[in-house]
């Protein structure tokens, strides 16, 4: 069988075939990096601001359970009146710490009475009763906070669930600590 | 082709990170949270992450946490297991462990594949592009069943799994162990609630597990525990109360445990505040102020830490190895930042593990490398190349002028507007230079053209364009254009021949040790154009307003005018500045004339505009030239 040789024009047309498809990817591969640097460039934007906006967040973190702690010391019922007096100086300091904090976007929130929401609570424990509805906050640990309306800290709260039977309110209690331990 | 994410399914923590052009990103949850917890709830919606750990005390049957420990397993297996959790795990059909909430029955994978779906959703929102492909761990120790269960929890998930690796090995991926031949590696884990041993050997790029050991239930959280009965203890010997019934208070104190640890691991003390943690009838209320120091939280968990090495001998046991043997040690898992555990595990081997990569985040990393590999990433991408050491040209007084700065990835293009020294000058010279001196002759010099037919102005009015260009291919190409007449001219330059590391090493350690004697070099140079500049543009208006002003006010400017052209040819930097403002001052009464006139004639100023500006830079030429400083695009 006589074997003839690629002619000029063969070759050219499979050179063409072959740099075009080249082409092709490389002018993709173009569009996926530009698409990748739109990307990039406008998620970067979105945490610079983010960043800006929350710049104090690690501060405010830490300074919370300062105001909680001057909370409590100002629930202390049942003082002598230097105390009273003492209380009264301590109230507005700790106010204006607060109206300071305020101003830097920190806000205080209650969930207390409203229905339990995971996005703004944490439930600490629960408490049987049948007088609230069910899963309704009654009680709070500590209040939520928010930082330019994030949730930094959600309010560490006590709902209400409906009276059930417990074999064992130490079973009860020993799941829970399992629960937080594996969870 | 979309991007392949790493995905580490923990058993209480998971975490997703993705390779972009060969850096890991961690990728946080809507929270913010780089790790998101392995919970799932249901109920009236069903909530993943952190938002399902927030209610899990409220609603234990329907929150499954920990579901990984009945991945790919029978229910005849885990007996255990199912004691231990508060959610219903009953048999399937087939015999497999599945769980049951609120009436309906779910497969582990199913539940798995709710947290790999929010995960996914995760990065989507993140990286503003869809995912459908990933890569996800698991511990080295899992069997087939329970390898397929995680497969099959990724394809319900939406995720086409391209491969399902070790933990361990990932985390070895992490450190870049992978180019390493012949090493034997031990990956010691220690997480919040279980600790894995797992010797490995790497050969020809393939990771082979020899052993693996460990303790399912001996965490971190272990050790806050033990921080907590010291609390509890040191309060009942002050007032005599076991606070641990008291709820509020045990919460307060649990939390202070884990926080005071975290700080115990980069500060030598921490300081517990806990005031009114009790109120009690007759004392009052109550506080706790406690000093703990690393030292005697040490103490409180040393034999913890200790009781880890007795699964580590056992792995190096089966693995027939001994702690010489081993090449590499890595940390895994957030217990393991603990400095007491570091030392530990380097007393016990001998060597430095590698812990420089956070260690909650480790075996995402691993994956999301693994990923970018299977995603061919690495093999399509072009790697591109950086310009090893700045390019600029020669201004003015001898100094060199960066345009394009070192570690540039290329390819690149710069320009930047120069202009004239002289009045009338004519023409440029563009010296090309490469190197970190301030100082033109200090670098080296790449090439040199010039640039002719600048039609006729005073200095400083003339605009030229100088780019410079690097292709693909690493050739330079600098260009001189007259933005007036489009007269340009330009010189090619190819890939620095002969630049090898310990050239481009060397340039920037002499840049470094000369650096204050440079700048000191480049300054005065600095002042002294600006001298000439500030010369130039007063000479020009007293020719043009002297006439306006006294004969006294005038004395006193050309006299300034001297003193610091005088001044000029010396090299004191202070007094240049000195007799400039000097100079500056005594124009202000020419200043005042010149405002009187243009007030009058209403005729725009054109010498107070050319105003010099710091670091004003110049192009040496055969003529002198100099730079109005703007960059065009």
């Amino acid at each position: 069988m006589i074997r003839l040789k690629k002619g000029p024009v063969t070759q050219l047309k499979e050179d063409f075939e072959k740099l075009k498809n080249e082409s092709k990817t490389h002018y993709e591969n173009y569009l996926r990096a530009l698409a990748d640097f739109e990307n990039f460039r406008r998620r970067k934007e979105r945490e610079i601001e983010d960043f800006r906006m929350f710049a104090n967040e690690n501060l405010l973190n830490e300074i919370i359970p300062v105001l909680e702690n001057f909370d409590r010391a100002l629930t202390v019922k049942d003082v002598d009146e230097k105390c009273e007096s003492i209380k009264k100086g301590v109230d507005i300091a700790y106010r204006q710490l607060k109206s300071v904090l305020e101003k830097f976007g920190l806000k205080e929130f209650s969930c207390v009475g409203q229905e339990f929401d995971p996005k703004t609570c944490e439930a600490i424990s629960f408490i049987e009763t049948n007088d609230k509805p069910k899963n309704t906050v009654v009680d709070e640990l500590s209040k939520g906070y928010l930082y330019q309306n994030r949730v930094i800290r959600p309010a560490r709260v006590i709902v209400a669930k409906p009276s059930l039977q417990h074999t064992d309110n130490q079973q009860e209690k020993s799941i829970s600590n399992e629960q937080e331990k594996g969870a | 082709m979309s991007k392949v994410i790493g995905i580490d399914l923990g058993t209480t923590f998971s975490c997703v990170a993705v390779m972009e052009r060969g850096q890991p990103i961690v990728i946080p949850n809507p929270e913010g949270g780089r790790i998101t917890p392995s919970v799932v709830a249901f109920g009236k919606e069903r909530l993943v992450g952190t938002l399902a750990k927030r209610q899990s005390i409220i609603n234990p049957e329907h929150t499954v946490f920990s579901i990984k420990r009945f991945m790919g397993r029978k229910y005849s297996e885990v007996s255990g297991e199912t004691k231990r959790i508060p959610y219903k795990v009953v048999e399937a059909p087939n015999g497999d462990a599945w769980v049951e909430v609120e009436g309906k029955t779910y497969s582990p994978p199913e539940v798995s594949a709710m947290i790999l779906q929010f995960l996914k959703k995760s990065a989507e929102s993140y990286l503003g592009e869809a995912i459908t492909k990933a890569v996800i761990t698991v511990p080295a120790y899992f069997n087939d069943s329970q390898r397929q269960a995680t497969k099959d929890a990724g394809k319900i998930a939406g995720l086409e799994v391209l491969r399902i690796i070790n933990e361990p090995t990932a985390a070895s991926l992490a450190y870049g162990l992978d180019k390493k031949k012949n090493e034997k590696i031990a990956v010691y884990d220690l997480g919040g609630g279980t600790f894995d041993i797992s010797v490995l050997e790497i050969g020809e790029g393939l990771f082979e597990v020899h052993s693996t050991n460990g303790n399912t239930h001996l965490g971190g959280d272990d050790f806050d525990t033990r921080i907590m009965d010291w609390i509890l203890d040191e309060f009942k010997k002050e007032h005599g109360i076991d606070l641990s019934k008291d709820r509020t208070a045990l919460q307060r104190i649990r939390e202070a445990s884990e926080k005071a640890k975290c700080e115990l691991s980069t500060v030598m003390e921490t300081t517990i505040s806990l005031p009114f943690i009790y109120s009690e009838a007759k004392k009052g209320p109550l506080h706790l102020e406690l000093r703990l120091s690393r030292a005697k939280l040490e103490a409180l968990v040393g034999d913890l830490i200790q009781s880890t090495l007795g699964p580590v001998k056992r792995a190096l046991e089966d693995a027939k190895m001994t702690p010489k043997d081993i090449d590499e040690v890595i940390l895994v898992g957030g217990q393991t930042r603990t400095p007491k555990v570091q030392e530990t595990v380097r007393e016990f081997f001998s060597k430095e593990p590698h812990k420089g990569i956070n260690p909650d985040e480790v075996v995402a990393v691993g994956a999301a490398i693994q990923a970018a590999v299977l995603a061919g990433e690495v093999k399509d991408v072009v790697l591109l190349d950086v310009t090893p050491l700045s390019l600029g040209i020669e201004t003015l007084g001898g100094v060199m002028t960066k345009i394009i700065e070192r570690n540039t990835t290329i390819p690149t293009r710069k320009s930047q507007t120069f202009t004239t020294a002289e009045d009338n000058q004519n023409a440029v010279t563009v010296h090309v230079l490469q190197g970190e001196r301030e100082m033109a002759i200090d670098n080296r010099t790449l090439g040199r053209f010039e640039l002719y037919g600048i039609p006729s102005a005073p200095r400083g009015i003339p605009q030229i364009e100088v780019t410079f260009n690097i292709d693909a291919d690493g050739i330079l190409h600098v260009t001189a254009k007259d933005m007036a007449t489009k007269k340009e001219q330009s010189i090619k330059i190819t890939a620095s021949s002969g630049l090898n590391k310990d050239d481009i090493d060397r340039a920037v350690k002499d840049a470094d040790a000369h650096s204050a004697e440079d700048r000191a070099k480049r300054d005065l140079i600095d002042s002294r154009n600006r001298a000439d500049t500030v010369v130039y543009h007063t000479e020009k208006s007293l020719k043009e307003y002297g006439d306006k002003i006294s004969e006294n006010d005038k004395k006193n400017i050309e006299d300034a005018i001297n003193k610091l052209k005088e001044t000029m040819k010396g090299n004191d930097k202070s007094a240049l500045e000195r007799d400039m403002e000097a100079l500056q001052k005594a124009n202000h009464k020419l200043a005042e004339e010149m405002y009187k006139q243009t007030q009058a004639k209403g005729g725009e100023q054109t010498t107070t505009k050319e105003e010099p500006k710091t670091g004003e830079k110049k192009v040496d030429a055969d003529y002198q030239v100099y730079d109005e400083g703007e960059e065009k695009k």
